[in-house]
């Protein structure tokens, strides 16, 4: 299995104890998978079996022919947020929202909106990322700005400028880093950091919370079966333990964070989190995304928002 | 009419020589040029929708050349770009040469101690090592900073987010092969030169900047050349330290390129880095037109020479405190506060509170993961074939470039330069595309990345032995051949034991960047040949920086003693041998 952002351990275990006879091999790839495994199969050497990555890099390996249907008996299409096609089950999501150190924000200071970001308190204690360009892609939609019909970015694109503007927040790359710089107190704030890396920290008592917005924006991590797979029965296997309500539970537990499983949901940490605080989470429907709007958000976001 | 016959014996191209030394270039050539055409060639491709390649005869464009240099601001991050390389390389150069100087040419104590510690920023994961730099000089909360105030000062005395402090971490990371380059050629160095400066009455000083300057000026060449490379594809510490405060280089350039955007703009990537290969081109013209003049630089020659110590006398014992003071406050303190974060559960600046989370948890998941013993496996066979085949390789090449000089030897030697400058993705992506189509049975395998990372690090091998070999004068091998000795021989018994410390020098500073660097293995892995770079790298993604913290200081105490035992195994040896 090929993995855009794999967290070991628990799934392995869970999936070899219910098939002692198979050995689930994972490589974790970043940004590297798709251009890997397209050469690969360009080349027509085909060494996966199953991906799992972001659904927007999903849309693309669906367009060159990588990924295959699959009827996916434990998740049907018709369930809420899934493609109409059988080719990919969008199974966790990654949401998006600022994070604070609780040692240097109180809760009291604390955001509560995102207009709050733009304020001029924030200047030198705040850190944002170059890599949320998803997140204000969710951002959009949020607004109501993203439809059917294609994307506004103004509002948004002007609220985002308005925040670089007054809070003139470091920008950092990748969600890891600035986020343990928060941890450590180097920022206070972190404007749009990612709810995996919070929970895992949280789990580990660091010093951080969530700021308490009602809305936050969201995307989707997407599972398919590759085409010519070369273990094509373990393939399956995996795909439908993955997908099952218990399998989908323990990998969201170990991500950590949020499945799209209407059962999983039920007794998932994140969505009874997500529950529990009254966030609404915004995620794009999946007809809503193509690739060239997503291009344009990337650049929106870095170019013309970051200015990097 | 009698014939005429020559006699003697009958020329022939076919010697164990001659083939050894043409496989050597063909193999040479051949792995350093495909990733030099597989860049050039999509610089001008329209590479998108996530392919890092396109190798049709058609669709050529500038397009990647006009959106990487649309804006201004990218010429700003030339300027940038240029500025950070060339400051990192003069505090390289002056803090590695200052201790290579103080370790091998004088008596001060604890030598060994100190070439020990001078591998522990090589191992540091970069991240982590710029990160813990920030702790320490972070304007808000930084140690050293909070020392400073708890004097009474109000303002910051130090800046993580300024050009120099990027400077002084990326100077300090790079200063360990300014000391073993600079640390081999001193050992080398025939002291009877300097010694008839004393005798004609020049001073100390005269004599360093006269003699003992133009006598390393090979060597000087050779490593300024390097760190000037180096700094320009320096990615973690820009990142983490200047990026924020938008003091952007190319390499930060190339980094969003990859891995921000969605898809990959490779084509953007490849353009950036063929500025950096212009640049690098240049540094080799230069570096070529000093070492045409090296033989004006010969030491070590047939005649009997013993390298002896400048004795400090009193300034002994205050020697050894500068030294290590320097080195507490360059290596120790960093590596500190990587092991401090080792034992916490997140990150934490030191205070009673935190010391209450202190516990060894962190290195008992490491050591209970099911992979780590795989990884340590691999990781070792991958380190001891780069290192060990990346100095034959190098010397081989070296004795070709120095000794044979063949017609058009400066294009084999510009190809074992040019992997330097063609980033480390792009390398792994054309190792990729061949291997997936070459009937060599070897993707997938440990073996190619083995050969990657080979060819990514010749340049720095090669300078090792360019620098070592031309020192050495070519009479002691055209005695040992006019003896009859074999070309094996000749290398096997005179040049390899002559080099053996520049050897041992370049096999551990190309197994460290192996063990270290994550580029290359990201794109060529497997889980049957994962690497601790690949394996930190999803620990500090996944888990977090403390067990990386854990991973690190296993790795950084287990190289130590390895180059410790290397040090001692080669004391005594190598130049030493004439004597």
């Amino acid at each position: 299995m090929w993995s855009f952002s794999w967290y070991s351990g628990p799934v392995e275990q869970a999936f070899e104890a219910k098939y002692p006879f198979l050995k689930l091999k994972v490589v974790d790839l970043s940004t590297e998978l798709e251009g890997r495994v397209q050469e690969e199969y360009k080349a027509k050497r085909y060494n996966v079996d199953v991906i799992e990555i972001p659904v927007r890099r999903m849309l693309r390996l669906v367009e060159s022919g990588i990924i295959q249907e699959y009827p996916f008996p434990n998740w049907p299409n018709t369930w809420p947020d899934q493609p109409k096609h059988n080719f990919f089950r969008q199974h966790i999501l990654s949401w998006y929202a600022p994070v604070y150190n609780t040692t240097q924000i109180t809760a009291a200071e604390a955001p509560k909106t995102w207009d709050d970001l733009a304020n001029a308190r924030w200047v030198g204690k705040s850190i944002t990322t170059i890599s949320a360009a998803d997140a204000f892609i969710g951002h959009t939609y949020m607004n109501g700005d993203l439809t059917a019909a294609g994307v506004n970015w103004d509002k948004t694109t002007a609220l985002w400028k308005k925040i670089q503007d007054t809070a003139k927040p470091s920008i950092g790359a990748g969600f890891k880093a600035p986020l343990d710089l928060v941890v450590a107190g180097d920022r206070a704030l972190m404007l749009m950091a990612t709810n995996t890396i919070t929970n895992n920290l949280l789990r580990r008592g660091a010093p951080v919370a969530y700021a308490p917005f009602k809305q936050v924006p969201a995307a989707a991590f997407s599972i398919g079966l590759a085409k010519n797979p070369p273990n094509s029965n373990a393939a399956q296997l995996l795909i439908d333990f993955i997908t099952s309500e218990v399998g989908i539970a323990v990998r969201a537990d170990t991500f950590p964070t949020a499945t799209l499983h209407p059962e999983a949901a039920k007794r998932a940490y994140d969505n009874q989190f997500l529950k529990a605080q009254g966030i609404q989470i915004a995620m794009p429907p999946i007809e809503f995304l193509n690739e060239q709007m997503m291009l344009k958000g990337d650049e929106v976001w870095i170019k013309d928002i970051l200015k990097r | 009419m009698a014939a005429v016959t020559r006699s003697g014996p009958r020329f022939s191209f076919f010697t164990t020589r001659n083939i050894i030394l043409v496989l050597v270039a063909a193999f040479v050539i051949l792995l350093a040029i495909i990733p030099l055409f597989f860049l050039l060639w999509n610089s001008f491709k329209d590479v998108s929708g996530g392919r890092v390649a396109d190798f049709g005869l058609g669709n050529f464009s500038l397009t990647n050349f006009v959106q990487a240099y649309a804006s201004p601001q990218t010429f700003l991050y030339l300027g940038n770009t240029f500025y950070f390389a060339i400051g990192t390389m003069v505090v390289a150069l002056v803090f590695g040469g200052v201790i290579a100087f103080l370790v091998e040419r004088t008596n001060t104590p604890l030598r060994n101690v100190i070439y020990g510690l001078m591998f522990i920023p090589l191992i540091m994961p970069g991240m982590l090592k710029a990160i813990a730099w920030v702790l320490l000089l972070s304007p808000r909360v930084g140690i050293l900073n909070k020392l400073w105030f708890s004097l009474g000062f109000t303002d910051p005395l130090f800046n993580a987010y300024s050009m120099p402090a990027m400077w002084w971490v990326e100077g300090l990371s790079m200063s360990p092969l300014v000391f073993f380059m600079l640390g081999a050629a001193l050992r080398a160095m025939d002291p009877s030169l300097e010694e008839a400066a004393y005798t004609a009455g020049a001073n100390r000083v005269t004599t360093l900047f006269r003699v003992t300057f133009r006598l390393m000026l090979p060597a000087l060449a050779s490593v300024s050349l390097l760190m000037f490379v180096r700094g320009l594809e320096s990615l973690e510490v820009p990142l983490i330290m200047g990026s924020g405060e938008g003091i952007m280089v190319y390499a930060t350039q190339i980094y969003f390129a990859l891995k921000v955007f969605t898809p990959p703009k490779y084509g953007e990537a490849y353009v950036f880095s063929i500025v950096m290969l212009a640049l690098a081109f240049l540094g080799v013209f230069l570096y070529q037109r000093v070492m045409s003049r090296s033989e004006r630089c010969v030491t070590v020659t047939g005649k009997g020479y013993r390298p002896r110590l400048m004795n400090l006398g009193k300034w002994r014992p205050l020697m050894a405190v500068f030294v290590l003071f320097f080195l507490f406050v360059a290596f120790i303190l960093p590596f500190l506060v990587l092991a401090w974060v080792s034992l916490l559960p997140y990150l934490q600046l030191p205070s009673a509170a935190a010391l209450a989370n202190v516990s060894l948890k962190n290195y008992a998941d490491l050591f209970n993961r099911y992979d780590f013993p795989i990884v340590m496996k691999n990781t070792a066979i991958l380190a001891a074939a780069v290192g060990v085949g990346g100095m034959l390789l190098a010397l081989i090449i070296s004795w070709m470039v120095i000794r044979l000089k063949p017609k058009g030897v400066r294009f084999l030697d510009t190809a074992a330069f040019l992997p330097m400058a063609v980033p480390s993705i792009a390398l792994a992506f054309s190792f990729m595309v061949l291997f997936l189509r070459l009937p060599i049975p070897i993707y997938g395998t440990i073996w190619i990345l083995v050969l990657a990372h080979l060819i990514k690090y010749l340049p720095m091998a090669t300078r090792f032995t360019h620098t070592g070999l031309s020192q050495i004068h070519r009479e002691l091998e055209d005695a040992a051949a006019s003896s009859g000795a074999s070309f094996v021989a000749v290398q096997r018994r005179i040049l390899i034991p002559l080099l053996l410390p520049s050897l041992v020098s370049g096999g551990l500073y190309i197994l460290m960047l192996t063990v270290k660097v994550f580029s290359i293995a990201a794109v060529l892995y497997t889980p049957d040949t994962m690497v601790f770079s690949v394996y930190v790298y999803q620990l500090w993604d996944r888990g977090g920086a403390n067990e990386v913290g854990a991973l690190a200081v296993v790795m950084v105490v287990f190289l130590t003693a390895l180059t410790i035992v290397a040090r001692k195994l080669t004391q005594g040896r190598g130049m030493q041998i004439a004597g």
